[in-house]
């Protein structure tokens, strides 16, 4: 059977690789999957660009990269609906133990300000960074919207985990990191996370 | 051909038992043996069997080993003890799976 030159494979991986495909061991297979075929046809006398677009069409459904999208997608699926589940009950912790404090402020009753601590702690030590996690080992292309949401996330959980720890251990400096965190909370990462969402929802993209 | 949908569930046992029966073997390999085997109407594309595979080595079914093939890089696909031990219950269950999914057609049929 013909062998490809060393040209001709390199074309083919770096066409791969320009579609987006980074799994080196993924990359691998696919090059010696796509040569094995052409070298096939090839042998039927056909010239190599005729082989390589004949081989592509019946291969390769859509482009390389869906490919290795699927493949992080199969491969991590534990590790992200394990995050998924951390991401869900920490934010609910979360809101429980917010809205629980503030009950009890108004009802004037003790440790309404360590549970507004401890929810600030949820929030910005494991909510925030499972919800970063997540997004990050999620496959595909990620848009603008969803990256600068997840850019705004670590500031936000730096700024909400350190500030309630500095007043709970009564440091000083605890309440301009505090105002820092709710202003990047409320100011940057919400907006941003529910347009974010808002974009995604199916219903919103055929209007 | 059959449905990607059809497929989904039955690719990791197919694989497995192709390398239970043939020790050790290469993306492109498999596919034309499904290919094959089931008189082309099971057609494989990279884009179903490679996530199959990347998977199943995650999982410690399989590993690979690379050879060099002219210019590129080959990887040949094996069981591995944990593969072995695991491909007679992963068949047992696609065939208990077919035979409820016959009962419950020709029930439907009738």
């Amino acid at each position: 059977m013909k062998e490809l030159s060393a040209n001709q494979v390199q074309q083919i991986q770096q066409e791969l690789a320009s579609e987006g495909v980074e799994m080196m061991a993924l990359l691998d297979d696919l090059v010696d999957h796509l040569c094995t075929s052409i070298e096939e046809e090839m042998s039927e006398g056909i010239d190599f660009e005729t082989a390589y677009a004949r081989s592509r069409e019946r291969l390769l459904s859509g482009s390389a990269r869906e490919i290795q999208d699927a493949t992080t997608l199969l491969i991590n699926s534990q590790y992200l609906f394990i995050m998924r589940k951390i991401m869900f009950f920490s934010t609910f912790a979360w809101l429980f133990l917010w809205l629980t404090s503030v009950l009890f402020g108004m009802l004037q009753l003790p440790a309404g300000g360590q549970l507004s601590m401890i929810s600030g702690i949820v929030l910005g030590a494991i909510s925030l960074p499972s919800y970063i996690l997540y997004r990050r080992q999620l496959a595909g292309e990620k848009s603008l919207l969803e990256r600068l949401s997840m850019y705004a996330a670590a500031p936000t959980g730096i700024f909400m985990t350190l500030a309630c720890a500095f007043k709970l251990m009564h440091w000083p400096g605890a309440n301009v990191l505090l105002l820092c965190g709710l202003i990047s909370l409320t100011c940057v990462f919400l907006p941003l996370f529910f347009l974010f969402y808002y974009q995604q929802d199916p219903k919103t993209q055929t209007i | 051909m059959y449905s990607k949908e059809l497929l989904k569930g039955t690719l990791k046992p197919i694989i497995l038992s192709l390398l239970q029966e043939h020790g050790r073997m290469y993306g492109y390999e498999i596919a034309q043996k499904v290919k094959a085997l089931s008189g082309e109407k099971i057609l494989i594309k990279e884009g179903s069997l490679y996530p199959s595979l990347h998977s199943l080595l995650k999982e410690g079914l399989l590993e690979t080993e690379s050879v060099k093939i002219g210019n590129r890089t080959r990887k040949y696909y094996s069981l591995t003890e944990t593969g072995q031990a695991k491909v007679p219950a992963m068949i047992q269950e696609v065939k208990d799976f077919m035979a409820s999914l016959q009962l419950v057609l020709k029930l439907k049929m009738t």
